[in-house]
């Protein structure tokens, strides 16, 4: 352990969006995640490797940041940790600069501020493959000459791609323990001109046929038309949602029918043993292989979302959105954050630290909650499922995927909505202007993206394994105990704790249509939004009486029993209800005020009752 | 009561005894620890046999920032996202305007 200490400390610093991570992953083996736009590390991270003399090395993955002047909390790190003023963490004993070989003109800038702090210091020129690629050359010697600093090439997301810089640092960590490198002296007038150092820098090493890319520059004059670009990022988003209900029918068929089978054979192994016999089919099997059978349905989803992230296509939208974004009381910086959060809420309000103005921040982070989060999904295609027919509309569009898309579509606009009532109410007037660095266009390598599927799926196995498993497990039992008394005729949950819980709860729920069972699965839904859906089919299958059990077929005794008014009830409180006690959490630490957790809550709950009641008033009046 | 009806009672508790233990540990990672501090400080006293101390030592909770989130709440760890990074607040700080 105090060898580990005693280890070496590496920084890899730079530009967002310069390869850090993907560099991190390469030299550590860590899978953490990288996306091809600006902003997605905003904490340190730590991992290590031995170098090729056997020596560890430990290495901080840094906030990306454009100047040590640091304008955001994520800037605030790296610069603290550059400058040894982070709490708890000495100066790094060699800094690695990471810079995008296609973007020098940029990047080139920070590498001279780091410079001047005075530390040990080498330059990576990451990406060297695509400035290949765009026939950019650069001479390397020459440019270390005109830096004063190391350079090395590195392909962070090639096999071998950072064995320059492995070696480098090897030979370097040996050097800086018996002769730490002192502060620039070079003249001051030029040192006081970075933009000037850095145009000589590249005039003497860097040869570039054009500023900018030819594929990116004829890709934005189609993706970033005023008409033409919304267009075709409405049509990717619904695209998604369709996909999500057409390809993963045949996987979620597969997976409801192995769960099934299993759940039926170790239910005969348990034939003579009644309760355990309960606690296996009607409260494990009934509970997880419900929620198991939407995984294909997230997988689908991700793979988009992972691919999006990858392209390059996701700043350009921000960049489309502003504008809307901006009228509703956000900004684009808003929008990665936001998107975020479709994964799931707490990734979306951590990321808010890339967002500069501290109100800009909070209205981001109060709104992050209504983006439809995963664990959301189980619910709607549960329901929707359950109570939307399969079929095609206006010829091409399958009618499931246009109501999913709808309640993704619902939490956006309630999104903007609330934000632009954020903004009314502050009264604040002031303008912030985007300035967002567009990436160059990239394909999706298939390895990441089969990776950050691979990440998804353990995750969402973690839960039910997890979480899931021990709240459904706790459900039975509040379900089958007390016993029935004697000569007791309705089924037994209906004198159990969890039944008489329900039971009181429905009074305050019965003007928006919910029955107990629906109560019942509200509470453990707090914890983790799809354990409503494991709830829900414990809870009926412990209703089922003699043959009816439902073990794994929630949806039709949903479709038989609920009316259309409830369905859509439910799945307007689920685009609002702030039900994730993790998420309030979060909320919590980052604004470090618990005011804001009650504002939060308070007013997700209050939109959530009055979304269900007008939608069941609405719905029962005409159905 | 017979044996099966026995061995099945014995096996219900245990699990639901294990779900509430995981819940618990996982929806309230803060008072866990800390309950879970008070009973190793009782167990590792002086007096205590050497096992029982050398075992209360070893469950002696981490002083980590929580569970296996790595995204940020570092409550419950039944969120989303990767785990590992250790994880810092960066609780907003506003600053009132500058007069215009």
């Amino acid at each position: 352990m105090n060898a580990l200490v005693e280890s070496p400390r590496i920084a890899l610093v730079g530009n967002p969006n310069s390869g850090k991570t993907a560099l991190f992953n390469r030299l550590t083996g860590s899978q953490q995640k990288v996306a091809n736009y600006a902003g997605v590390t905003v904490e340190r991270k730590e991992g290590r490797f031995v170098a090729p003399s056997g020596r560890t090395l430990r290495l901080l993955d840094l906030p990306g940041a454009y100047s040590l002047d640091a304008a955001s909390p994520d800037e605030a790190i790296t610069r603290d940790i550059c400058e040894g003023r982070y709490p708890g963490e000495p100066a790094p004993d060699l800094i690695v600069c990471v810079a995008d070989a296609t973007n020098l003109r940029l990047h080139l800038r920070f590498v001279l501020e780091v410079k001047r702090l005075g530390r040990p210091m080498v330059l990576a020129l990451n990406m060297m493959d695509a400035a290949r690629k765009r026939g950019i050359r650069i001479d390397v010697a020459a440019l270390s000459d005109a830096l004063g600093v190391p350079v090395v090439e590195t392909i962070a997301v090639q096999r071998g791609g950072a064995a320059a810089l492995v070696e480098h640092l090897d030979r370097s960590v040996a050097a800086v323990a018996t002769a730490p490198s002192l502060p620039d002296s070079g003249d001051a007038a030029v040192e006081a001109d970075l933009h000037a150092q850095v145009r000589a820098a590249l005039a003497a090493a860097v040869t570039m046929p054009r500023a900018t890319s030819t594929v990116d520059d004829a890709l934005d004059r189609i993706v970033l038309h005023p008409i033409g670009g919304l267009a075709i990022l409405a049509a990717v988003m619904f695209l998604i949602f369709q996909a999500v209900f057409s390809w993963a029918a045949p996987l979620q068929d597969a997976v409801g029918a192995g769960v099934g089978a299993a759940g039926a054979w170790i239910g005969g192994l348990l034939e003579s043993m009644p309760l355990l016999h309960s606690l296996v089919t009607d409260g494990i099997f009934a509970g997880l292989g419900t929620v198991l059978e939407f995984l294909p349905q997230i997988l689908i989803l991700f793979l988009f979302i992972l691919m999006l992230e990858e392209s390059g296509y996701l700043p350009r939208a921000a960049f489309l959105l502003d504008r809307l974004m901006f009228k509703a009381g956000l900004t684009g910086r808003s929008f990665i954050p936001l998107l975020s959060s479709f994964a799931c809420a707490i990734p979306g309000i951590m990321a808010t630290r890339s967002i500069q103005d501290p109100r800009d921040r909070l209205t981001t982070i109060l709104v992050a909650p209504l983006m439809t989060c995963s664990a959301r999904l189980p619910v709607y295609t549960l329901l929707i499922g359950a109570f939307i027919p399969r079929q095609t509309v206006l010829g091409l569009f399958n009618l499931q995927g246009v109501v999913l898309f709808t309640l993704y579509f619902a939490g956006i606009v309630s999104a903007l909505a609330v934000a632009w009532v954020i903004k009314r109410l502050r009264r604040d007037r002031s303008e912030h202007a985007l300035l967002m660095e567009l990436p160059s266009y990239r394909l999706p390598n298939p390895r990441d993206v089969a990776i950050g599927l691979w990440e998804r799926a353990k995750i969402f196995l973690r839960r039910v394994t997890g979480i899931i498993l021990a709240l459904t497990v706790l459900l039975w039992f509040l379900s089958s105990f007390p016993a029935p008394p004697e000569g007791a005729t309705l089924p037994p949950i209906d004198y159990s704790l969890a039944g008489r819980i329900g039971r009181w709860m429905e009074h305050v729920f019965a003007p928006i249509g919910f029955n107990w069972q629906i109560c019942i699965a509200l509470i453990p839904g707090l914890a983790a939004r799809e354990v409503a859906v494991s709830s829900l089919a414990t809870v009926y299958a412990m209703s089922a009486v003699g043959e009816d059990a439902i073990a794994a077929e929630l949806g039709t005794a949903i479709a038989a029993q609920w009316s259309l008014a409830t369905a859509l009830s439910l799945l307007a409180w689920y685009v609002f209800a702030p039900q994730c006690m993790s998420t309030l959490a979060v909320i919590r630490r980052e604004t470090n005020s618990w005011r804001n957790v009650g504002v939060a809550a308070g007013y997700l709950f209050a939109l959530a009752y009055l979304a269900s009641f007008v939608t069941y008033q609405i719905a029962r009046a005409l159905t | 009561m017979n044996a099966a009806l026995f061995a099945q009672a014995v096996v219900i508790a245990l699990a639901v005894a294990w779900a509430a233990w995981f819940a618990f540990r996982r929806l309230l990672p803060k008072t866990y620890r800390r309950l879970l501090s008070h009973a190793v400080a009782a167990f590792d006293r002086p007096s205590a046999p050497r096992w029982l101390r050398e075992y209360a030592r070893r469950a002696q909770p981490t002083s980590t920032s929580g569970g296996s989130c790595g995204d940020g709440c570092s409550t419950c760890g039944g969120c989303a996202a990767a785990a590992k990074p250790t994880v810092e607040a960066q609780p907003l700080v506003f600053r009132p305007r500058a007069p215009k």
